[in-house]
């Protein structure tokens, strides 16, 4: 995997990793929040998203998860995924180096800074 | 929604069983998620784009686990990755044997990748333009908050009409639904200061016109609230993007610079986006600024308004009902006045041409449609040559599956490389078509090939790739290894199955162009009429222009230019008659008044007769060649002063004043109005003043008394009026050098302008209808020269035992007409069925018009009898010792 770890991530598994990082979620919920966290510019179809999990489980940079406790489905039981360690790490990698980019837009003053509190 | 979850489930059967059973229930649900978060977001084609996109979606995941199995062959998966393994190499192979085939007959497959070609590419063309002209959303924001407001009048059938400038600004004041509301007011303006005076389009626009549309400045500002009230400054101009990139060279330091418009100058303050409607249609806005005491019965501006968030257009119709039926009480001139709404989505198109573009949509469907018949009818005849080699295959083992597979390789193969060639004819038609821009079809030089067209040209390709191998594919094992091996090939010409699937095809064919050329000679029987129908004027040697007067000159100068203007021309030897008129003949749009006779003022109730009128110099008639029929022209003197003159068409006159002499009666003109009362001193020919294919128009000329700063002049010439031209602009140039000429035209061209779509409409239907009609003749002779060589022994077996060329010249002319005249019989009704669909564009003749479909019936009869002559003349020439000695 550590061909995999020299390549930025493509921006959907970035974004499935990134909706995964704080809690264990189902596939239609990964979509759903994708979907409102990019204003609708990201919609992931289930072919792709299932598709992504699918190798991203064989990755080993998510895992699946047993449903949480509070969770009550409509009909089927859907499966969970959680974030592995390799996961979270390849996510934080990513996200870091978007935000190289930024500082470099901040820097050449296309972007304000952050505000200071 | 449950149709589509359907589908999709029957699509993840095509994974593995693992796969599908994991991952399969919630890729539904997500499926369905996606697809009702898109549905609520998008219009009609957006929602198609979504189900193809969700579908493309799922046939690449299936896709990639296959390949994912087929490549890694887990140790673990044996049969299942095996079978895969076997299913992708076996398409590969097929991929390879159809290559190998068409390497082999290069003429077949060009025949079949050719047909299919011509109608997925004018499908895909005309796909383009529907879309592109009817669909495509306008370049505002929010589209669907924008809408026109127009006048309606029921009781003299008026349902589009302008607003005046005090309607207007009452219903812009008392109205509670729109969050923006403005007006637009046509004008002209010469712009000088560069090389040579130019004459531009411009507009009066209020404040709120740009706001309502919702666009953004590109450079600059727009007019902000106050600069359209009494006193603001009235030296703005807002450009457009077409006047910014001539003159100015796109700079941004244009704005806040002047130009010099009707010799003042204006301060330039913001640069419009290019666009249509509305944004091209001007080159310069000024601000239409409000007066105190606006004209209330002229109607001359249109008005558009922006929804408040939230409300309904049908509740903003409300309320300005209400406040109309509140002016109708307050204004006599009001008395009858409605409003209605025009949503921007059918600003651009008329009804007349929406019908247009859907009949031609569905004339290369059917060409399509034939195009699909007659491939499908080659890949048969091609499966029943193979079947020698289909039965050996058979015999070694091959399966059904085998055989079936590689006929739908083989046919969606020549459908894609066909949308290759396809979309290279569909960008080649629309080059062509805008070449040819009849010019009142909206946007088309916005329609291009676009993804959503490549999407469309995809699926079609598919879909004909399926439908056109379907039935060699279900026929191919069909037949029976041991007859086949022993017939080696030769005998009949393949199962009797087969043979009538053929001739229905060819039925099918030849009912689909009957219904195309029923049409196209419709229309060409209408043009016919339009061309021939009486038009009062005459149009040769007939020349028109516009000549621009700036209002800086003041009356006076204005009226004695004018004058001298007409003096020197009507001086020149060339010019038989020269003179002006308000409004250009045949130009839309017209100006209109209610007319009744003075002694029966109340002959016709409610429903005043509305005519048109225009002011016009006395030798309007003589330049137009309308006839006077009785009394004299207007005269320059009666312009002075009361009583007013007037001239009436005759329709007009025979309906004021039926069975009496016109002349000497007195009119009340802009009855209910203004009205004024005029004496009625000729009557002159009718004249079919908007368009040859309206109603002669009932009309009122008055005579000019001069100040007019824009002149329209009609000149009748000696001899080519092209050639005139350059003396109108000389003697023009040698009185003032500041005014421009502008749009020179003969009539006989702004004639043949009023007809082009028309004319493009019907040469495109011809166009498709005669492609129709050679793949349907191609058709005709493939399958009867097909069956003669196959039958080629059992002629030589009935000319042995004395069959004489009567008979068997019989025989192959029976075999071959019998399913062109089944194709008439069933084509007969449909095309009557389906020409009711252009009613609306035929002129003069009845949907039904027996004399086109006897032509077009004997016609293709006669054709097709001619497509069986050359299998005929072979079957003739069958010598019988040597098509015995092959048994």
């Amino acid at each position: 995997m550590t061909h995999r770890e020299a390549r930025p991530l493509s921006s959907h598994w970035f974004q499935i990793l990134l909706a995964l990082a704080d809690q264990p979620l189902h596939g239609l919920a990964i979509t759903k929040e994708v979907f409102e966290r990019t204003d609708g510019h990201m919609h992931l179809w289930p072919g792709m998203l299932y598709g992504a999990l699918k190798k991203m489980v064989d990755a080993g940079m998510v895992e699946d998860a047993p449903a949480p406790k509070t969770f009550a489905a409509g009909g089927g039981r859907p499966r969970f995924y959680r974030i592995t360690p390799l996961g979270r790490r390849l996510c934080a990698d990513e996200a870091a180096r978007m935000a190289r980019f930024v500082d470099a837009a901040r820097a050449k003053r296309l972007i304000k800074r952050p505000q200071t509190t | 929604m449950t149709v589509l979850r359907f589908i999709y489930r029957a699509l993840l059967y095509a994974c593995p069983s693992g796969t599908r059973r994991r991952y399969g229930p919630e890729m539904e649900d997500t499926f369905v998620h996606c697809l009702s978060v898109e549905w609520a977001r998008r219009g009609v084609f957006g929602r198609i784009a979504a189900v193809a996109r969700g579908c493309a979606d799922v046939v690449s995941f299936i896709l990639r686990v296959r390949f994912d199995q087929v490549l890694q062959l887990p140790a673990a998966a044996g049969h299942q990755s095996r079978f895969s393994r076997l299913v992708m190499t076996r398409i590969a192979r097929d991929i390879g044997a159809a290559l190998r085939l068409t390497h082999r007959q290069p003429v077949f497959a060009a025949a079949v990748v050719g047909m299919l070609a011509l109608g997925i590419g004018a499908s895909t063309a005309l796909f383009s333009v529907v879309h592109g002209v009817l669909f495509e959303p306008l370049p505002f924001a929010e589209p669907d908050c924008v809408v026109q407001v127009v006048g309606t009048m029921p009781a003299r059938q008026m349902y589009e009409i302008s607003l005046s400038a005090a309607n207007f600004w009452d219903l812009h004041d008392r109205n509670r639904t729109f969050a923006q509301f403005g007006a637009w007011h046509g004008a002209s303006f010469s712009l000088t200061g560069f090389d040579a005076a130019e004459r531009l389009r411009g507009a009066m626009v209020s404040v709120g016109f740009f706001s309502s549309l919702g666009i953004n400045p590109v450079a600059g500002r727009l007019f902000e609230p106050g600069e359209d009230d009494p006193g603001a400054p009235d030296d703005h101009v807002l450009i457009s993007h077409g006047l910014w990139t001539r003159h100015f060279a796109r700079a941004p330091s244009t704005v806040g610079r002047t130009i010099t418009l009707d010799g003042r100058p204006f301060l330039m303050i913001g640069v419009l986006p290019p666009g249509t409607p509305w944004l091209d249609n001007a080159d310069v806005f000024v601000p239409f600024v409000r007066q105190r005491d606006a004209n209330r019965s002229s109607w001359e501006y249109a008005v558009v308004g922006r929804l408040k968030p939230g409300v309904a257009a049908g509740a903003a119709l409300d309320d300005l009902g209400r406040i109309a039926r509140e002016l109708e009480a307050a204004y006599p001139e009001n008395k009858g006045l409605g409003v209605r709404l025009i949503p921007s989505r059918t600003w651009m198109a008329s009804d007349d041409l929406r019908r247009v573009l859907w009949v031609l949509f569905g004339s290369v469907a059917l060409l399509l449609a034939i195009a699909s018949v007659n491939a499908t009818n080659l890949l048969l005849v091609r499966s029943a040559e193979r079947a020698h080699e289909i039965a050996i295959r058979t015999a070694l083992g091959a399966s059904r599956a085998d055989l079936m597979r590689e006929r739908l390789v083989e046919s969606t193969l020549y459908s894609l490389a066909a949308m290759a060639c396809g979309l290279l004819i569909a960008v080649g038609m629309l080059t062509l078509l805008k070449a040819v821009d009849p010019g009142d079809i909206p946007r088309l030089n916005e329609v291009a090939v676009n993804r959503l067209a490549f999407a469309f040209a995809t699926a079609t390709a598919i879909a004909v790739g399926i439908a056109t191998g379907l039935l060699p594919a279900i026929h191919a094992p069909r037949a029976q290894p041991l007859p086949a091996l022993q017939r080696g090939g030769r005998g009949t010409a393949g199962s009797p199955a087969q043979r009538r699937l053929r001739s229905a095809f060819v039925t099918v064919e030849v009912a689909i162009s009957l219904i195309l050329l029923v049409g196209a000679g419709l229309l060409v029987r209408s043009f016919a009429s339009v061309l021939s129908v009486d038009r009062g004027f005459q149009s040769a040697n007939r020349l028109l222009a516009t000549i621009t007067l700036p209002r800086s000159y003041g009356e006076t100068r204005i009226r004695q230019t004018t004058a001298d203007i007409l003096a020197r021309l009507r001086n020149q030897p060339e010019i038989l008659a020269v003179a002006s008129v308000s409004g250009r003949p045949l130009a839309r749009g017209s100006t209109g008044l209610g007319i009744v006779a003075s002694d029966q003022p109340d002959a016709f109730g409610g429903a005043v007769p509305w005519a048109t009128w225009r002011i016009v110099t006395p030798d309007y008639f003589k330049a137009m060649g309308l006839p006077l029929l009785a009394g004299r022209t207007v005269t320059e003197q009666a312009a002075a002063g009361p009583p007013r003159e007037i001239v009436v068409s005759r329709r007009l006159a025979a309906l004021l004043w039926p069975g009496r002499t016109a002349v000497g009666q007195t009119a009340i003109l802009w009855k209910g109005q203004a009205d004024a009362r005029a004496q009625v001193i000729g009557v002159v020919g009718d004249m079919r003043e908007r368009g040859l294919e309206e109603d002669p128009t009932l009309a009122v000329y008055l005579p000019e008394s001069g100040g007019r700063t824009t002149l329209q002049l009609v000149l009748h010439t000696r001899s080519r009026p092209e050639g005139v031209a350059p003396a109108v602009r000389a003697a023009v140039a040698s009185i003032d050098r500041n005014l421009p000429v502008s749009n020179i035209q003969t009539v006989e061209s702004v004639v043949t302008d009023s007809l082009a779509t028309r004319r493009l409409t019907l040469e495109l239907l011809a166009t498709f209808a005669g492609l129709a009609l050679v793949l349907a003749l191609a058709g005709v002779y493939g399958v009867l020269a097909y069956s003669m060589a196959r039958r080629t022994s059992e002629i030589g077996v009935r000319v042995a035992l004395g069959a004489g060329r009567r008979q068997v010249l019989q025989l192959v002319l029976s075999q071959g007409m019998r399913p062109v005249v089944a194709g008439l019989a069933i084509g007969m009704p449909a095309a009557l069925a389906v020409s009711q669909l252009m009613a609306s564009l035929l002129f003069d003749i009845t949907p039904h018009d027996p004399a086109t479909y006897l032509i077009v019936v004997a016609a293709m009869a006669g054709v097709s009898l001619l497509a069986c002559v050359l299998p005929a003349q072979g079957a003739l020439r069958v010598d019988a010792a040597a098509a015995l000695r092959i048994e």
